[in-house]
């Protein structure tokens, strides 16, 4: 490799690499959709397998923490999870949750927070306060599965059925965590079918109302966003 | 803005009962973040980044368990960014979803000078952009992400002697860019010169 081969590989590699804002706002999302995995698992038959490996992995940390950064409002996130057909040795996926009950969307801080100080592996006894938690683990993993299908619709380039699925979560979820992400999805299937102006009046709302969501960036490169980019 | 908030700070992990190969998330996280980042961003369009290296990391997480430590960890977080990446290219291939993925050439406001950070990260993804998918894999792990010949041979599921003749000619695609843009930049040297003549 000549000196300017690899003076320009140098320099691109430095340019391309994340800023600790990055790497916080990934850990902050991640940590939401391993949290709302882990309530699907413990909702379905395949719980005991998933705690096994959740122990492992050392998840349960993750989990917590992604209760609490959703309890202290630090995230707009979809929390997805793509079928990949080609990757590699045995996979254990983590189940669905199918959306049965109307939300309750009391997240309670408090006890969370408090949670995250503790530096001890989870316990399986069922406290008062674990219980409390399954129920807010539920109802979140409900939200999120809900719009989880609003973005396989897009990934799956259905724009309609995007905005079908948006306005379902919405009359279902009115009060998200997630009001940013379910917003910015909705601009991106407007745009997907030409509706720009309508595009643009939720790009103001989206704007004035999440101006930190981590979505922001798709917004801004979407047809909503302002002409002058 | 990003807000960290000290309750977040990850407790020690300890090793599982009965694993002989402890290897926790977090671990995995760090060691692997900028090089799942990097290479994500040399192949996705900007819009797409944050979920796909999430994605990447969920995929990770649901299969740490059964990593069973035959390559190193950086190889196999690598094949699993290899993988969900080319998925997920395969189900947007038809939509645009903001910014290209690769970026239009451009001139330099220096003529002659050294090549900066931002040009060059644009003429590695031009260059990137004119390999075949699998020169681009084999430039990305050996040069970008410095992994061995072994752990890029064993991610990419090829012998050395390939895994050198795909490097060797996804060099020569990126010293073709580098090429033009000097050719551009001489150019724009000229006009400007004519200019003042």
């Amino acid at each position: 490799m000549t000196d300017e081969v690899r003076d320009v590989v140098g320099k691109a590699r430095a340019e391309r690499a994340p800023s600790a804002e990055d790497r916080e706002r990934i850990r902050r999302r991640l940590a939401v959709a391993i949290a709302a995995g882990a309530a699907g698992a413990g909702a379905s038959a395949a719980a005991g397998a998933s705690a096994s490996a959740t122990s492992a992995s050392g998840i349960a940390a993750w989990i917590k923490i992604g209760l609490a950064t959703i309890a202290l409002g630090g995230v707009g996130v979809v929390a997805h999870r793509v079928v990949t057909q080609e990757e590699t040795p045995t996979v254990a996926r983590a189940p669905s949750v199918a959306p049965s009950e109307p939300p309750t969307l009391a997240i309670e801080p408090v006890v969370i927070a408090t949670e995250t100080n503790d530096t001890e592996p989870a316990r399986e006894e069922p406290t008062p306060t674990r219980r409390r938690r399954a129920a807010t683990t539920d109802d979140l993993a409900r939200d999120l599965e809900a719009l989880h299908e609003a973005q396989r619709a897009w990934r799956s380039g259905d724009a309609r059925a995007v905005l079908r699925h948006v306005r379902a979560h919405e009359d279902t979820f009115p009060r998200s965590q997630f009001r940013a992400e379910r917003r910015a999805l909705e601009i991106l299937a407007l745009c997907a079918l030409g509706e720009r102006a309508e595009a643009q009046r939720l790009t103001r709302r989206f704007l004035d109302t999440a101006p930190d969501s981590p979505a922001r960036r798709s917004v801004l490169e979407s047809c909503g966003a302002p002409d002058v980019r | 803005m990003t807000q960290t908030n000290p309750a977040l700070a990850l407790p020690p992990e300890r090793p599982a009962p009965g694993s002989a190969r402890p290897l926790d998330f977090e671990a995995v996280y760090a060691e692997c973040f900028d090089m799942v980042w990097r290479y994500v961003s040399f192949r996705v369009p900007r819009a797409m980044q944050d979920d796909v290296v999430q994605e990447i990391f969920l995929v990770v997480h649901q299969r740490l368990s059964s990593f069973e430590g035959r390559s190193s960890v950086r190889a196999w977080v690598a094949g699993v960014a290899r993988n969900v990446v080319r998925d997920q290219l395969g189900r947007v291939a038809n939509r645009s979803l903001g910014a290209p993925l690769v970026s239009e050439p451009a001139t330099h406001d220096d003529p002659g000078g050294a090549i900066d950070r931002k040009r060059a990260a644009d003429l590695v993804e031009e260059a990137l952009g004119k390999m075949s998918d699998e020169q681009r894999d084999a430039f990305l792990l050996l040069e970008v992400e410095e992994l061995s010949s072994r752990e890029a041979a064993e991610v990419l599921g090829v012998n050395d002697s390939t895994l050198r003749s795909r490097l060797r000619a996804a060099r020569e695609v990126l010293t073709a860019a580098i090429g033009r843009f000097r050719a551009r930049e001489g150019r724009v040297t000229g006009q400007r010169g004519g200019g003042h003549d």
